[in-house]
């Protein structure tokens, strides 16, 4: 070995190699992946009744459980300080500028008035408080947005609160 | 090409440090080690009120089918981490530095800090439940003491009258009964009577109060069970989210602030004697019924002269009238009326929230000749 070689290993001792891996596991690779295991959000249209014949929606971003995600610091001779912050299983850092923008506040609107209208369609005449509806937001490869979801179910019926004890 | 792998074979050596994370999936039945955490699984828990309204809150149980353990490891060097889990058992914070000269016992430190946060949050919340529930239990005792208290006295006043009037009674026809038996057994007998009524809202004040904190407390009462929140578990695909019922709902018992005793309705007729002396023009020509509430207004439903029902003709009406204070009613007899015991049945209307009450009195009123 010349010293040109010395040098050149030296030069990469010094500086050496440090920071964060991330990757998206399947179910079966989530197995064996050893980094930190955090959900992405995604926004749901949350939609619950006042009693007075009206609806109340609200925009939720939970953890999705079908966005796994994983994070590992790594340092190879070099440093690495890393601080990583989660949130009820979601990964704070870089995610929360990013989710509050994930669905313009105008298709957000649309969406809540084509969600309350099915709901004032298919609601009525019975007893207990309509349980609350959880829609997912979502766009499709065309770019348009979407709402899937539905009210709480007991099989195939609609849940019914009761808000006395008969 | 061997020279590269020689080169970066050499520069590991050189430096001397590999720091690595390591995070496991752990399957139910595995042995945690290191440092565990979940991540959640949503639930939306519905809270139902009296008056229809709902309260919807998302909350993060740990889900069992997502447990991870953590550890570290360095190789020829120092490195920190240190874990911070939120009480649920979830991640807080993640801090990771190779080059300091921390060891691994952070990690060990994380999970005692972590237990004594519990252990002391579930102490102090213990200790604030159970001062709750010493001064509720004080509160009952003392207004049922109170109550005890007030029905006793009241029974020994109405004992006290009763022998007074027994033993005026007694010396009527003897030697020693004195002029004005007459009027001390009349006086005594209003005394008995008011003194009856006393006891009997002190009974009731009684009775309501142990029937106060009986039902509030009763378990198993329907009207004190309430539906209890519903738990709706937040399955979620791609493109979709489904709310499923996690548990039945089912009604617990509750419990309502008792409302405090009011004071009785209360009517006093004054003076306890109403002996009224027309040729003596005196102002014991009047009396008055002082309430302990506002009075709304009063009606004279019959009147009674030695026993007979007098006509309630308007000449012989006496003459009755709500004071300023609206607690005080005057009543007055015509100024020519005739000699004899005489029994005036009132009613007094007064306000028990919005409803109208009313409250019978009777007053009994002797005119001399």
């Amino acid at each position: 070995m010349s010293f040109k070689h010395l040098a050149v290993a030296g030069t990469i001792a010094l500086s050496g190699c440090a920071g964060l891996t991330t990757d998206s596991p399947s179910v079966a690779a989530n197995a064996t992946n050893d980094g930190f295991r955090y959900y992405d959000t995604s926004p749901f249209l949350l939609i619950t009744n006042d009693a007075k014949g009206g609806l109340v929606s609200k925009i939720l971003y939970l953890p999705d459980s079908t966005k796994l995600r994983t994070i590992k610091p790594y340092s190879f001779a070099a440093k690495n300080e890393a601080t990583l912050t989660f949130d009820k299983g979601t990964l704070v850092q870089a995610k929360s500028v990013v989710d509050e923008t994930i669905v313009p506040t105008a298709i957000v609107s649309a969406l809540e008035k084509v969600a309350t209208a099915r709901i004032k369609a298919a609601n009525g005449g019975q007893d207990g408080i309509p349980s609350p509806y959880l829609f997912r937001i979502y766009g499709d490869d065309a770019g348009n947005w979407k709402l899937n979801g539905g009210q709480a179910l007991d099989g195939t019926t609609p849940i019914r609160i009761r808000y006395t004890a008969n | 090409m061997a020279k590269i792998p020689t080169l970066l074979l050499v520069a590991a050596c050189v430096s001397g440090c590999v720091s690595v994370v390591d995070v496991k999936k752990l399957a139910p039945k595995d042995k945690a080690t290191g440092i565990t955490y979940y991540l959640p699984q949503v639930f939306l828990v519905v809270s139902p009120a009296r008056d229809g309204t709902t309260t919807v809150e998302p909350v993060y149980l740990p889900d069992p089918a997502h447990r991870y353990s953590v550890s570290a490891y360095s190789v020829l060097g120092n490195y920190t981490i240190d874990v911070k889990r939120t009480q649920e058992g979830f991640l807080d914070t993640v801090t990771f530095n190779s080059d300091s000269t921390g060891t691994a016992k952070q990690l060990l430190a994380s999970g005692a800090d972590y237990r004594a946060a519990e252990i002391e949050s579930g102490a102090a919340s213990a200790k604030d439940k159970a001062a709750e529930d010493k001064a509720a239990a004080d509160k009952a005792a003392a207004d049922l003491a109170a109550a005890a208290k007030a029905e006793a006295d009241a029974a020994l006043a109405v004992q006290v009258a009763q022998s007074r009037l027994d033993y005026l009674n007694s010396l009527a026809g003897t030697v020693a009964a004195p002029d004005t038996l007459r009027d001390q057994i009349a006086g005594a007998g209003l005394a008995l009577r008011e003194a009856q009524v006393r006891h009997g809202a002190a009974l009731l004040a009684q009775g309501a109060t142990a029937d106060r904190y009986k039902s509030a407390n009763a378990p198993g009462s329907k009207g004190l069970q309430a539906p209890e929140p519903v738990f709706l578990k937040v399955s979620m695909t791609e493109d979709s989210v489904a709310l499923t019922r996690a548990f039945e709902q089912s009604n617990r018992d509750t419990w309502k602030i008792p409302v405090e005793a009011k004071d009785p309705v209360m009517f006093e007729v004054l003076p306890r004697e109403v002996v009224m002396r027309p040729a003596a023009r005196t102002g014991a020509l009047s009396a008055t019924v002082r309430s302990t509430v506002p009075v709304v207004g009063y009606l004279l439903t019959s009147m009674n002269q030695d026993g007979v029902e007098a006509p309630l003709a308007k000449s012989r009406h006496p003459v009755t009238g709500l004071q300023s204070d609206r607690t005080s009613v005057q009543i007055d007899l015509p100024k020519d009326t005739s000699a004899g015991n005489y029994t005036l049945d009132y009613t007094f209307y007064y306000m028990e929230g919005d409803a109208q009450k009313g409250a019978q009195v009777t007053i009994a009123v002797k005119v001399e000749k």
